[in-house]
């Protein structure tokens, strides 16, 4: 009888060092700052250090031991189940130090600029709730004299963090308001992800928000944080509203999305955004469409529950080694190959996501941006964006000479917080 | 039939003959012939592989190309366990005097086994990716080499496997249904998992 030294324990470990070492790689290669072990940026050599020490510390845990050198270890199967397991669990564990890490990063600037503005969290808003719009977020006396800026945030819980880190590092002798609309997506959706209801509440907040202020100052600055210039440009009347009403004398547009999302892939959200917030994020507006793979969930349980009986007894019969980890992981693939056969779920086509532009159609913003002669706009444009934005230089139209444009390959739409340099940059972009 | 066997015995003697010539050469044969060295380290390139593409095209391409290379795997294994029931080849330690630099296994030498799953990798991967194929070829060819020289394989038995992978790597791409339900759901959860997603910090 031959003898096996089997340790299933050691060499899912050394999988998953060593497929930790892979990950940390491809994600530099790929940057998905989102996926970044020790949060923040992505730093090339610091990347390849942990991988490499990664690497050499798996093949020397693994290798040191003579057990694993010459000796017959586990076989061919459970070798690829060692390596899956060791992938997947290297996969979960990127996942949790990158989200960890950020928000460890996070708390700690919160805690900065609480410091900054006197040890205690207040940033002096006040705060006016909009029902079922959002809320408007005050500081200052909003005077003719005054210098006043109106920040519109995106529609997610989150951005609440970064109003009060924007509240916090502005100069504090500048008016503020802010406007947080309610993160809702409604179920029923339009080509462009939002509803009717989204683009009228939208609407009513910047009109209560402008109502508020009451007398708009002239020197007044307008701040549009990422994807809310894409709502502004999904909602025409807010946008028209915002314009006629503000008119502001400078207009930053800070990392605005220029290409569509809904047709983006994860990888795309991995740039900036960490696994914890696409989680967050997910639940709230609608995720996978699971109804599309709802029939072939079924067709996989019913065709597991047939073939697991013989995939398991089959390997029992023959004495194969593992054969309780072979028949169930065996039945598990089989099944799901067969239900796929069996129920398709791309047999009735593609949605008709394809019909929908890549880019994002920001001419209107531009055309809007007429009715204010003497504003300036200044566009940056983010790391998440600038691969993008290289692609097609058509997204901005050239006839507009006072339209700036900024690549700011530092910033990172989903760690706008963290980003050491953003209140000196917002500063010189705003007023300077 | 007599002459291959003499050629590949007389092929086996040449490469075998160069172990224990030279410690620094035995020890590295010793670990690229270790049945888990080579493939995990394939392995985990092929981690590397499957999330590096260019673009969106690329990143497709290369998911198809790591399901294919999984089913090259499983379709050569079924071939080879199909040979080994019919063709019964003791190892080479079993008939002769050889330098022996590894452990005796006890399964049939005909074909490689490693040589296969190797080879599985190189052929898988070939179509989509040429230049990191290459890295797989150097791999399983100094494996395949290594298994000769410690005295556990013949060079037909590296023919046969390496044949083996080729035939089931090219079976995997003619018969496009054997992986297509793996690669299009990978596929279709990166590329559409953000549909709708507006995440931010």
């Amino acid at each position: 009888m031959e003898t096996f030294h089997e340790d299933v324990a050691g060499t899912v470990l050394f999988c998953f060092l060593a497929c930790l070492g892979s990950l940390v790689l491809a994600v530099q290669a790929k940057g998905w700052h989102g996926l970044c072990p020790y949060g923040g940026r992505l730093r090339v050599n610091l990347s390849r250090a942990l991988a490499a020490a990664l690497f050499i510390s798996a093949y020397a845990l693994y290798f040191s031991d003579p057990q694993h050198r010459n000796v017959r270890n586990i076989e061919g199967f459970m070798s690829l189940v060692s390596l899956v397991m060791g992938a997947l669990l290297a996969l979960v564990f990127l996942a949790l130090s990158a989200s960890i890490s950020e928000e460890v990063r996070r708390w700690l600037v919160r805690a900065r600029y609480s410091k900054l503005s006197g040890g205690t969290s207040q940033t002096g808003l006040s705060r006016l709730v909009v029902e079922g719009a959002g809320e408007i977020m005050l500081r200052g006396s909003w005077s003719v004299d005054a210098e006043g800026l109106l920040v519109i945030l995106e529609p997610v819980p989150a951005a609440r963090r970064l109003a009060h880190v924007l509240a916090s590092c502005l100069p504090s002798n500048k008016d503020l308001a802010m406007i947080l609309p309610l993160p809702r997506f409604p179920s029923k959706r339009n080509g462009d992800g939002i509803s009717d209801d989204f683009r009228e509440k939208f609407a009513t907040l910047i009109d209560a928000a402008i109502e508020r202020v009451g007398v708009v100052p002239p020197r007044s600055r307008l701040l549009i944080v990422g994807h809310a210039f894409r709502f502004l440009l999904m909602s025409p009347d807010a946008l028209r509203g915002l314009l006629e009403k503000w008119r502001p004398e400078r207009i930053v547009l800070l990392a605005p999305p220029l290409e569509n999302p809904s047709l983006g892939s994860l990888a795309d959200s991995l740039v900036s955004n960490t696994p914890k917030d696409l989680l967050q994020a997910f639940p709230g507006t609608g995720g996978l469409p699971i109804s599309r793979f709802r029939r072939l969930i079924r067709a996989w349980i019913i065709a597991f529950l047939l073939v697991f009986p013989p995939a398991l007894f089959l390997p029992w019969i023959f004495r194969a080694r593992w054969w309780f980890v072979s028949g169930p992981s065996g039945a598990a693939v089989v099944s799901f190959w067969l239900a796929y056969h069996v129920r398709d779920p791309f047999r009735e086509g593609e949605s008709k996501d394809s019909s929908m532009a890549r880019t994002i159609p920001t001419d209107s913003f531009f055309e809007h941006l007429r009715s204010v002669p003497s504003c300036r706009c200044i566009m940056v444009i983010a790391a998440d964006d600038l691969g993008g934005f290289h692609r097609s230089s058509n997204t901005v139209p050239n006839e507009l000479e006072n339209i700036e444009l900024v690549e700011e390959p530092r910033l990172l739409r989903g760690k706008m917080s963290t980003w050491p340099s953003l209140p000196a940059r917002l500063e010189r972009w705003l007023w300077g | 039939m007599n002459w291959f066997l003499e050629l590949d015995y007389a092929l086996f003697k040449a490469i075998n003959g160069l172990a224990g010539l030279n410690a620094l050469l035995d020890a590295t044969m010793k670990g690229l012939c270790n049945d888990h060295f080579v493939p995990f380290t394939m392995g985990f390139l092929l981690v590397l592989f499957a999330l590096t593409g260019k673009d969106r095209r690329e990143d497709a391409d290369r998911i198809k190309g790591t399901v294919e290379v999984f089913m090259t795997i499983l379709v050569s294994s079924l071939l080879l366990h199909l040979v080994t029931s019919f063709i019964h080849r003791p190892r080479p330690f079993v008939e002769h005097e050889v330098r022996l630099l590894f452990y005796r296994p006890t399964d049939w030498s005909f074909p490689s086994n490693p040589a296969t799953a190797t080879f599985s990798f190189y052929f898988a991967v070939r179509t989509y990716q040429r230049g990191f194929s290459r890295l797989f070829l150097v791999l399983a060819a100094a494996m395949s080499i290594s298994r000769v020289f410690c005295g556990v394989h013949y060079p037909g038995d590296v023919l046969a496997g390496i044949a083996l992978a080729a035939l089931s790597a090219w079976a995997v791409r003619k018969l496009d249904f054997l992986g297509k339900p793996f690669y299009r759901i990978l596929d279709y959860l990166v590329d559409r998992a953000r549909s709708r997603t507006l995440a931010r910090e």
